[in-house]
């Protein structure tokens, strides 16, 4: 491509051209001597032989004859191929015996005959052999050939030996047809040439001229700086002009675009906070971005990027991956420390193999971030978070705990283990002569610091220390580098060096608001102690404190609880003694009532029995008084036996497990009344009971409850004409109740208090009969069933019996109210 | 046929056992009556043993009257055992008792008593109600007998 451009297309077509032509012309000269001499030799040079070989015998024998005229006329009858100059016999001496010009015959061959050599001569005669010589310039023929003269003459017996000369000249003849021959043929290609020299410059006109036109066209393009070229005319090469013009102008946009890009991303990669490196795979940099520059000023010239990481002569960095991303065509990644502007830096390099067309890896782009910052924010919350961990931990800790000491060692162990500091103690504030701080709790491998040193909370030399400080002036100390610490820490500073300590945090602890002690911690790492962890490690200490304080309130209550457990159990046991004796006594009580029911009636029926046989059966041995007592002995054995049946009413009341269910208390309360009608058939009452009156409660306690209030009315209001009972609803303050009313004789509300206590009666037995168990069983019932009654009531103005069922727990004075 | 039927009263009370004997023989129907004055007695009289033994066992008391408190076996426990035993299984007993407690009528029927009276305790009440029982149990009611008769 470069050496097409450098070199002009004309000259070059032209140069070649001619270089073409002349070289033919050149061969073909080379080729027509060629065929000549092939020709010459092969033709020419055999007619000769073959003359000459004839003459040579027939003008041998004619002149042996001595019969010149023979000889002359042989000669004449052979015709030789170009023009026979000379032919001549000669003799061994060198005398012309013969010629074809008279003149030269009896003279000295040399002397006369033209070109005539006398070695050669010598030499064909010498050794008897036809010789033959051409000139350079192959135009003239020289043969010897030796002749046999004849015997006759003086000397019979020798062969008169001689020459036959002949000297042809060939610069005529075939060679001339020949030579014309060439110069047509060079007429020719020369004609040929002038024919290719036109077609030239006509292609240079139309093709050459236009196409350089257009490689000019398309290296302005590629430089970004030349418009399309002009076409004219029209025609394929036009086509290939306009195509051209198009796919330039595209070209050019898309150049145009595509360095706008480049400047684009360029732009980018400079300014992005990220160094950016390319290497090829020797790792030599071919780019860096402005990042790169400003952090390793040397960037521009070091060869290879690892000389940047101050690594020179072929030293590479151990933790680079470069090699392996090389190598391997895969992503790496790496982090480096590194120095850049005299601080020490973290950089993480990502390095992304770069593959060309055919896939393999010739260059790696480097990408380094500056993550420092990163790592340093990491690392404060690691050991934030390692501190929170603590915190948490030392937090269940003091749930668990249960003396103080045990909290006080836990928590250490925990800021060791834990909080991954080197070590920690909690010295506790002595109250001795040298306000010495006496070490409570130790973790961390502490006790052999602990004992190669002396602290004091009081103000002299070992109490300027950490802990001293901590305590007396109650705020934290920090020394964040031991080794540079200032003076007041020089007591301790070897030992903590030894001990390997290189930062320290004394927390001061107080108990009940007074200063305790210090938890005092060390780490391996200068800097170790970050502010949010140091606000953490304050709040531990004092959630510690908290938690023996707790602790401590513990112990104290702890022996007031076992006092109070003790007194509890005695209760317990009173209780379980008294329940034994109350279940003994309700025992009793059942088997007394069982009693009651059954031995207490026994007598009484026989009292009654025997009563009724003395009247029956012995009327006759009674007056009229003796009879009036045993009747009055059977009324009150029959008035005990109704008040023992109540009393057993009243009993199995509290033996019953009332269940709740849906009562219908109108329809009960109608069953009630028809019974009591039935029993009383002449009794005329105006019965008013309130329909659909319902309530969710035991239905057979609900009938006892009824069945005397409603006994009660129907008994009470017996003296009345126009007696009335009524059964309706009412709204009370303890909920939804129900009342009967009626209009009978009423009782004293200054009575009411006894209304409800047993054997309790407000009427004497010759007004009304009764036992006193009727309210007493009511009241017992109510109560039962979560319920609560009372009365309202004066005499001779009727009373009403409130009552409600589960309300015995609503708040109110019981007052229910129509 | 109730002529001279036997009946068995089982009672530890003799005031009562003489009301009874009197209320059983108000209205004149003569009856055999035997009285065992505890639960061992009752049994020792129905299985012929101590001081019944040798006594003839085919007599069988038509009817039994058993008081539930009783010295030694209480009812109960008397009515247990005739029940378990083929001589006595069929015979009718009346439980006739001052109880009117619950667990004594749901004991006295679960093993095997025919009737449960409330002895009343005005006298004309129970006379009564011997009475009913009597013509009930003796006359009315057509009872199975053990020995097939």
């Amino acid at each position: 491509m470069n050496i097409l451009r450098s070199v002009p297309l004309r000259p070059a077509v032209l140069g070649t051209v001619l270089l073409v032509f002349g070289l033919l012309a050149v061969s073909l000269s080379g080729f027509e001597e060629r065929q000549w001499n092939s020709y010459f030799e092969r033709s020419t040079l055999a007619a000769i032989r073959n003359n000459m070989a004839h003459l040579q015998d027939s003008v041998g024998a004619a002149l042996a004859a001595g019969d010149g005229k023979r000889a002359e006329r042989e000669i004449a009858g052979h015709g030789f191929n170009g023009d026979l100059n000379v032919l001549a016999a000669v003799n061994a001496a060198g005398q012309v015996i013969y010629a074809t010009r008279p003149s030269w015959r009896a003279a000295v061959a040399s002397h006369v005959l033209p070109d005539y050599d006398l070695t050669a001569a010598h030499s064909a005669l010498a050794r008897h052999r036809p010789l033959i010589q051409i000139s350079a310039d192959h135009e003239l023929i020289m043969a010897y050939y030796p002749l046999t003269l004849s015997s006759h003459g003086r000397h019979p017996h020798v062969p008169v030996n001689g020459l036959l000369y002949a000297l042809i000249d060939m610069s005529r003849g075939e060679r001339a047809v020949h030579q014309a021959v060439l110069k047509q043929s060079v007429l020719l290609w020369g004609a040929t040439a002038l024919a290719m020299l036109l077609l030239f410059l006509l292609l240079r006109r139309f093709v050459i001229r236009p196409v350089e036109l257009m490689a000019d066209a398309a290296g302005g393009i590629v430089r970004g700086q030349a418009a399309p070229f002009v076409i004219r005319g029209s025609g394929k090469i036009a086509t290939l002009g306009h195509a051209f013009n198009e796919a330039a102008i595209t070209a050019r946009q898309l150049l145009a675009e595509l360095r706008e890009g480049e400047q684009r991303y360029r732009t980018i990669v400079e300014h992005v906070g990220m160094g950016i490196m390319l290497i090829d795979d020797q790792m030599r940099v071919l780019e860096i971005n402005g990042t790169m520059r400003s952090w390793f000023p040397n960037a521009d010239h070091v060869e290879h990027c690892y000389e940047l990481f101050g690594k020179g002569d072929g030293q590479r960095c151990g933790v680079c991956s470069a090699t392996r991303a090389l190598s391997t065509g895969q992503a790496a990644e790496t982090v480096v420390e590194t120095v850049i502007g005299g601080e020490r830096r973290i950089l993480r390099i990502a390095l992304k193999p770069v593959t060309d067309q055919q896939g393999s890896v010739g260059a790696c782009v480097e990408i380094m971030e500056d993550i420092t910052e990163k790592e340093l924010i990491r690392h404060q919350l690691e050991k934030v978070t390692r501190a929170l961990r603590a915190l948490s931990v030392c937090g269940s800790a003091v749930l668990r705990a249960r003396t103080g000491q045990e909290l006080l060692q836990q928590v250490c162990d925990v800021i060791v283990a834990v909080g991954g500091y080197s070590m920690c103690w909690i010295g506790r504030a002595g109250d001795d002569a040298e306000s010495s701080v006496v070490p409570t709790a130790t973790a961390g491998g502490a006790k052999s610091y602990l004992a190669g040193i002396k602290t004091s909370w009081g103000e002299n030399e070992l109490g300027r220390g950490p802990t001293g400080t901590a305590i007396r002036e109650g705020r934290p100390v920090v020394y964040q580098d031991l080794a540079s610490a200032n003076d007041n820490f020089r007591p301790w500073r070897e030992a903590a060096l030894q001990h390997g300590f290189r930062a320290s945090a004394a927390l001061p602890l107080y108990l009940e608001g007074k200063p305790y002690g210090a938890l005092t911690i060390y780490a391996a790492d200068t800097g170790a102690f970050v502010a949010e962890e140091l606000t953490l490690l304050i709040e531990l200490a004092e959630t510690t404190m908290h938690g023996v304080q707790s602790l401590y309130d513990q112990q104290a209550r702890r022996v007031s609880e076992r006092e109070l457990i003790r007194i509890n159990a005695e209760l317990e046991r009173r209780v379980e003694a008294r329940t034994a004796e109350l279940a003994h006594i309700n025992k009793e009580l059942e088997a007394f009532t069982y009693s009651v029911s059954h031995d207490l009636r026994a007598p009484l029926r026989a009292i009654d029995g025997f009563s009724q046989i003395l009247v029956q059966k012995h009327a006759d041995a009674l007056d009229a008084q003796a009879t009036d007592y045993l009747h009055r002995v059977r009324r009150a054995t029959q008035r005990m036996d109704r008040l023992i049946d109540d009393l057993l009413g009243l009993s199995r009341i509290n033996r019953y497990r009332p269940h709740a269910e849906s009562v219908d208390i109108s329809a009960m309360a109608g069953e009630l009344c028809r019974e009591l009608q039935d029993a009383e058939p002449q009794r005329r009452v105006g019965l008013a009971i309130a329909p659909g009156l319902s309530a969710q409660t035991d239905a057979h306690l609900a009938r006892i409850v009824l069945a005397n209030l409603l006994g009660n009315a129907w008994k009470y209001s017996a003296k009345r004409a126009d007696a009335r009972i009524e059964l309706d609803a009412c709204r009370g303050d303890r909920g939804d109740g129900f009342v009967i009313r009626d209009n009978g004789v009423g009782f004293d509300m200054k009575y009411a208090d006894k209304l409800f206590a047993p054997f309790q009666r407000l009427h004497g037995p010759s007004e009304f009969e009764g036992t006193g168990i009727g309210l007493a069983t009511v009241q017992r019932a109510i109560e039962r069933l979560h319920g609560h009654v009372r009365a309202e009531a004066a005499p001779d103005q009727g009373a009403a019996f409130f009552f409600c069922f589960n309300c015995e727990h609503a708040d109110g004075d019981g007052r229910e109210g129509g | 046929m109730a002529q001279h039927s036997t009946i068995l009263l089982v009672d530890d009370n003799p005031d009562d056992v003489e009301l009874t004997t009197l209320a059983l023989r108000e209205y004149n129907v003569v009856n055999d009556i035997v009285v065992a004055r505890d639960g061992q007695e009752a049994l020792d009289y129905l299985f012929g043993r101590g001081a019944y033994a040798g006594r003839d066992l085919y007599e069988q008391p038509h009817l039994v009257l058993l008081d539930i408190n009783l010295p030694k076996l209480n009812g109960t426990e008397v009515l247990q055992q005739m029940r378990a035993d083929e001589r006595t299984r069929y015979i009718p007993v009346v439980m006739l008792t001052t109880s009117t407690e619950e667990r004594d009528l749901v004991a006295s029927y679960r093993n095997g008593a025919n009737s449960y009276i409330v002895k009343p305790v005005d006298f004309s009440q129970f006379i009564a109600a011997v009475h009913q029982m009597k013509m009930y149990w003796l006359v009315l009611n057509r009872a199975l007998h053990s020995d097939g008769e």
